[in-house]
């Protein structure tokens, strides 16, 4: 048995876990900080990280509690180093390597979206590498190759906008609380995405990039140019609008790296219409989608331990000055011409 | 007994491991930002130079500011933590508090029941102040931390003939010129700079240790970084209301 503890506080959320050999969560506690930044209509970073360092160790001691287990009984401590808010993420860092440093046991940094990505296995073990991962939140809209779950490659990204960023304004213009992403999904069941016509960006570009800014800009427009349309219908059509694009090309990815398999997660990953977007185009072309489950798509300290676990195997381990980034660069893939 | 303290609201890291009166290890080191990647390879260089494991640590005790917003949330995250995890107490003071008990230890400390002012420098020429009585028993403050944007408004808040320690450990924001020095405003004879001996870690473990010896408990709730000065939201808006 491996117990590890996970620590997350890469953006407004505080979030510890324990789990026992990569994948049997005892514990898996998060805060959300969102009613304290609701006020600015996103997350202010300086208040984010006096929230964190007040919030992690009454979070800490109940972790341990729930999960029955004393700290002197870990066998390592996997901690957020990239990417997210520079002071958000050092709270977490400098809390994960003092439990690290005082217990004398493994320090190991860990990719945030690296390891949504191992949360696809924590849910089904059967998932093998490799497979092409769909990343979709409110910060990153992001193809990548996985080789194995140290092994990455970046297929495409956004170069504006994350999806669910431009979901969460066009939402707000619509007169939604953010985040918007679930209000959004009811509404568009209820309307027709063909009332509006929207740009599908960059669908038909030959590459795997994204662009949602446009999107966005669209909806706005369109909003203040016939305020009388129904915003039913305008969620609809903006859903379908992103699934398109979204599908569309992540199948074209999968297709050019003959990848069977496609993993899609981060908060988005939960949309009803992506998902039947998606659902819809890898039926007619043989390839199986993945979704992790709801609890493990949203940010979570678990699959920070998950994938702490899959690196402590592995024998890899942080040093003490292991450094935080707000931004992480994996080697782009080179694309076939 | 053995102590560690840590102050890491001052561009320079200051760590120490007191054993019985006796100081183990120290460093003062001026730290690369961002500070959690110096602080925990400083603390193990001293964990390596005495030969002691965290297990062997009875206390701890952190500054928890005035300073730095980001170095305090390090070092209390850093130094909480290990209590934590080892169930040990911690004790934190405030960085005002650590400049002025180490003002009794320079070559000319404020004399018996003569108030003095303890003067923090922060970023962009903030002054944090508090006044301070040395009394039988230790040190007594009369009234509450304050900050003050610029050295003129730390002289009208206190007046010039009182006695000021400044720390200058982050005396280099002086030479960035956003105000008027202290000590141009000062006659030289009201104005003491605290010296490197002792450093406030060094301060902070006596501290810690003197609170400890007379049966203080200590409240690891209540150590909390105290940021004092308020932040500002964006280059223009100050308030959220600007933001709507």
């Amino acid at each position: 048995m491996t117990l590890g503890l996970g620590i997350d506080t890469s953006f407004d959320d505080t979030a510890v876990s324990l789990v026992e050999d990569g994948r049997t969560i005892l514990a898996n506690l998060t805060v959300s900080q969102f009613a304290e930044h609701e006020e600015f209509g996103g997350v202010l970073p300086e208040r984010a990280s006096r929230l964190h360092i007040q919030q992690i160790f009454p979070l800490l001691d109940a972790a341990f509690q729930k999960a029955g287990r004393v700290p002197t009984a870990l066998d390592y401590v996997a901690v957020t180093h990239e990417p997210g808010l520079m002071g958000s993420l050092l709270v977490g860092a400098a809390v994960g390597k003092a439990v690290a440093m005082a217990l004398q046991k493994p320090l190991i940094g860990v990719n945030h979206l690296e390891a949504h990505v191992f949360a696809a296995w924590m849910d089904d073990e059967t998932l093998k590498p490799p497979f092409l991962t769909l990343l979709i939140s409110g910060a990153n809209t992001i193809l990548l190759d996985c080789r194995d779950f140290d092994d990455f490659r970046l297929v495409g990204g956004t170069l504006d906008d994350a999806v669910g960023e431009c979901l969460d304004k066009c939402g707000r213009a619509l007169g939604l609380s953010m985040p918007a992403g679930p209000a959004l999904q009811e509404l568009a069941l209820k309307g027709n995405p063909r009332a509006l016509r929207l740009p599908r960006p960059m669908l038909n570009k030959d590459n795997f990039d994204f662009s949602f800014s446009g999107l966005k800009t669209a909806v706005a427009y369109a909003l203040r140019d016939n305020p009388e349309l129904p915003p039913p219908d305008v969620a609809a059509a903006l859903l379908a609008a992103a699934a398109e694009v979204l599908s569309k090309k992540t199948l074209r990815a999968a297709e050019m790296l003959g990848h069977d398999t496609i993993v899609v997660c981060g908060g988005v990953a939960a949309n009803l219409q992506i998902r039947e977007a998606c659902d819809q185009l890898a039926e007619n072309s043989g390839k199986q989608m993945v979704y992790p489950s709801l609890a493990l798509c949203t940010d979570n300290a678990a699959m920070i331990a998950g994938l702490g676990w899959f690196h402590f195997k592995k024998g890899k381990r942080s040093a003490w000055d292991l450094p935080v980034r707000a931004l992480t660069t994996w080697k782009r893939l080179h694309q076939p011409k | 007994m053995r102590i560690l303290a840590v102050d890491t609201s001052a561009p320079a890291t200051s760590i120490a491991l007191w054993e019985d009166g006796v100081f183990a290890a120290s460093l003062r080191e001026e730290h690369r930002h961002p500070p959690s990647d110096a602080a925990f390879l400083y603390l193990q260089d001293l964990f390596n130079e005495t030969g002691w494991s965290p297990a062997d640590l009875d206390a701890f005790a952190v500054s928890v500011g005035p300073g730095s917003f980001t170095g305090l949330r390090v070092g209390l995250g850093m130094v909480k933590t290990f209590a934590w995890a080892l169930s040990k107490p911690v004790f934190g003071y405030d960085a005002v508090e650590i400049a002025a008990l180490r003002a009794l230890d320079q070559v000319e400390p404020p004399s018996v029941d003569q108030p003095f002012v303890a003067v923090v420098l922060g970023l962009r020429g903030t002054h944090f102040s508090a006044r301070y009585q040395v009394v039988e028993k230790g040190l007594m403050r009369s009234g509450d931390l304050h900050y003050d944007d610029d050295a003129a408004g730390l002289c009208a808040r206190w007046g010039a003939d009182s006695s000021f320690f400044l720390d200058q450990s982050a005396a280099k924001n002086e030479t960035r010129k956003v105000s008027q020095p202290l000590s141009e405003l000062l006659a030289p004879e009201r104005l003491s700079l605290l010296g490197n001996a002792p450093s406030p870690a060094e301060a902070l473990a006596a501290a810690a240790a003197k609170d400890l010896k007379s049966g203080e408990t200590s409240d690891f709730d209540a150590v909390q970084p105290q940021y004092l000065k308020p932040f500002s939201v964006g280059r223009r808006a100050k308030k959220p209301g600007d933001l709507k």
